[in-house]
C-alpha cells in the first residue's frame, strides 16, 4: 500500500481556512442580499407613498374644479335667475302698492346664494389676489363679532404673486384653520402674519382659544390632515411648537418668486 | 519584545465585550445577557486553564470538557430566547439534558478527561453552527426586520458564532491528532489561528453589545 505523505499541518490549516471563508462568504452574500431586499421593499413603499399622494393631489384638483363649477353655476344661473325674479316681482307688485314684503326676502336668497358661491370658489384670487380674497374672508368671519381676526402682511402686494394653485390651497387653509377655531377653540382673537424668512413665505396663525391636543389631531383630524395635504401638495411644511396658550401654527413655502415679484 | 498572542492577547480580549456588556447591561435584553453569562463561563475557566495549564504545570483538560458542555446548556438557553420558544422549554432542557449526559458518556468512556475532548466540542460546532444558520434563515424570512439587520444585537452575535465555530470545526476534529503529529511551530500556529477566530468572534459580540437596544 502507498504511505500517505500528506501534510497534516497543511490539510488541518486548509480545512479550518476553507470552512471559514464558506462561513464569511455566506454572511457576506446573506448581508448583500438582505440590503437588496431593503432597498426594493423602500423603493417600493416610496412609489406607494408617491401614488397615493398623486392620488389625493388629484382628488384635491378635481374637488377644486368642482366646486368652482357649482359656485360659478349658483352664481351666474341661480343669482341671475333670482335677479330677473326680482325685477318680475317689481313690475308684478307695482300695481299693488305697499306690497313689498318680498324684497328683503328675495334680497336675502341672493346674498345666501353669493355667499355660498363665494365659499365654494373664491372668485377673487385670481382677479384681486391672495390678499384681498383673504380680507373678503376674514370680513365674512368678523360680521358675527364672534372672533376677531387681525391680519398683518408685512409682504404687500408681493403675497399677490403666488400661482392660482398655491394662492388657493394657502386660502383653503387658512379657511380651514378659522373653521376649527370657531367650532373647537372658543377663542376670542386670531392673528395671521404673512412675512418672508430665509427667503421663503411665512404665514403664522395664532388663536386664543383652549389649543389643540396634536396627538389627538394628527390621528383623528379630518380638518389638519386636509391642512398637511395641501401643504403637501404646494412643497409646504408646517410646524406647530406647543404654545401655552391657544393655538399655533407656522406655515413655511418656498415660493420664492413671490418675493421677488 | 514580542507579545505572546494566544497567552496573553487572546485571553484579554474577552474583556473588551465583557466590560461593553456590564457597562450596558440595562439595554441588554435576555437573549445578549445570555451570552454575557457564555463570556463569563469562557473566561473563568479559561482563565483557571491557564492558571492550572501554566503556573501549576497540570493538565487542564477535565476543564475543557466541562466548558464544553457548560457553552451548549448556555447557547440552548440563547436560543430558545431569540426565537421565542418560552413554551417549549422542556424540549430545550431534555437538548441540554441530553448533550451533558454525551459529554458524561464520553469522558467515561471514549475521551479520558485528561484528553481534548473533540467529539463533544465537533458537536457543540455542528449544533452551533445549526443554530446560527436556522437564525439566519429566520431572518431572511422575516422581511419585516431586513433593514434594520444591522442594528439587531443578535445579528452579530449569531455571526459570530457561525464564523467562530464554521472556523473551528476542522481543529475540533482533528485536534487530538494534530497533538501528536505535528511539531510544535505548526501546532503553535493553528491555535494562533483559532485565537485569531476567537478575537474576531469577542469583537462581533462587542458590536452585538454596543447595538443592543432594549
Amino acid at each position: 500500500m502507498q504511505k500517505v505523505t500528506d501534510n497534516i499541518f497543511l490539510l488541518v490549516l486548509f480545512a479550518m481556512l476553507g470552512t471559514f471563508i464558506l462561513a464569511a462568504s455566506f454572511i457576506f452574500f446573506f448581508i448583500r442580499y438582505q440590503r437588496r431586499i431593503a432597498i426594493q421593499k423602500e423603493a417600493m413603499q416610496k412609489a406607494e407613498l408617491d401614488h397615493s399622494e398623486k392620488l389625493l393631489h388629484a382628488t384635491l384638483l378635481s374637488q377644486e374644479e368642482e366646486r368652482k363649477r357649482i359656485g360659478r353655476d349658483l352664481h351666474d344661473d341661480v343669482g341671475a335667475s333670482l335677479s330677473n325674479l326680482k325685477m318680475v316681482m317689481a313690475q308684478v307688485v307695482e300695481t299693488v302698492p305697499g306690497k313689498t314684503a318680498y324684497k328683503p326676502l328675495i334680497d336675502n336668497i341672493i346674498s345666501t346664494v353669493r355667499n355660498i358661491s363665494h365659499t365654494l370658489s373664491p372668485p377673487g384670487l385670481a382677479l384681486f389676489g391672495l390678499e384681498n380674497t383673504l380680507h373678503e374672508l376674514f370680513d365674512n368671519f368678523n360680521i358675527g363679532g364672534i372672533i376677531k381676526i387681525n391680519f398683518e402682511n408685512e409682504l404687500g402686494e408681493k403675497m399677490d404673486g403666488l400661482d392660482e394653485q398655491a394662492a388657493l390651497a394657502l386660502y383653503r387653509i387658512i379657511q380651514e384653520l378659522l373653521a376649527n377655531t370657531i367650532k373647537h377653540a372658543e377663542a376670542r382673537h386670531v392673528l395671521i402674519r404673512c412675512f418672508a424668512e430665509a427667503g421663503n413665505m411665512i404665514i403664522t396663525y395664532q388663536d386664543d382659544g383652549k389649543g389643540l391636543d396634536q396627538a389627538a389631531s394628527k390621528k383623528h383630524g379630518m380638518g389638519m390632515q386636509n391642512v398637511e395635504a395641501r401643504l403637501r401638495m404646494i412643497q409646504a411644511h408646517s410646524e406647530m411648537p406647543v404654545v401655552s396658550k391657544g393655538f399655533f401654527i407656522k406655515v413655511v413655502t418656498a415660493y420664492k418668486p413671490v418675493l421677488t415679484k | 519584545m514580542t507579545i505572546d498572542f494566544i497567552g496573553v492577547i487572546v485571553p484579554l480580549s474577552i474583556l473588551l465585550p465583557f466590560f461593553i456588556a456590564i457597562y450596558r447591561w440595562k439595554h441588554l435584553p435576555a437573549g445578549a445577557r445570555y451570552i454575557f453569562l457564555y463570556l463569563l463561563a469562557s473566561a473563568v475557566i479559561n482563565f483557571t486553564a491557564v492558571l492550572i495549564g501554566r503556573y501549576l504545570h497540570k493538565n487542564n483538560m477535565p476543564l475543557v470538557h466541562i466548558l464544553t458542555a457548560a457553552e451548549v446548556v448556555i447557547f440552548l438557553f440563547y436560543y430558545k430566547t431569540i426565537f421565542g420558544h418560552q413554551n417549549k422549554l422542556p424540549a430545550y432542557l431534555s437538548m441540554a439534558v441530553i448533550f451533558i449526559i454525551l459529554c458524561i458518556v464520553n469522558a467515561l468512556f471514549f475521551q479520558s478527561i485528561h484528553t481534548y475532548s473533540s467529539y463533544t466540542r465537533s458537536a457543540e460546532a455542528i449544533i452551533c453552527i445549526l443554530f446560527a444558520l436556522n437564525y439566519f434563515a429566520r431572518l431572511a424570512s422575516d422581511t419585516g426586520n431586513s433593514v434594520k439587520m444591522v442594528k439587531q444585537p443578535d445579528f452579530y452575535f449569531n455571526a459570530g458564532i457561525f464564523l467562530y465555530f464554521s472556523g473551528a470545526f476542522m481543529l475540533f476534529i482533528f485536534s487530538n491528532f494534530i497533538i501528536t503529529t505535528l511539531s510544535k511551530t505548526n501546532f503553535m500556529i493553528i491555535w494562533n489561528i483559532h485565537g485569531g477566530l476567537l478575537v474576531l468572534m469577542y469583537i462581533l459580540f462587542s458590536i452585538g453589545f454596543i447595538v443592543c437596544k432594549k
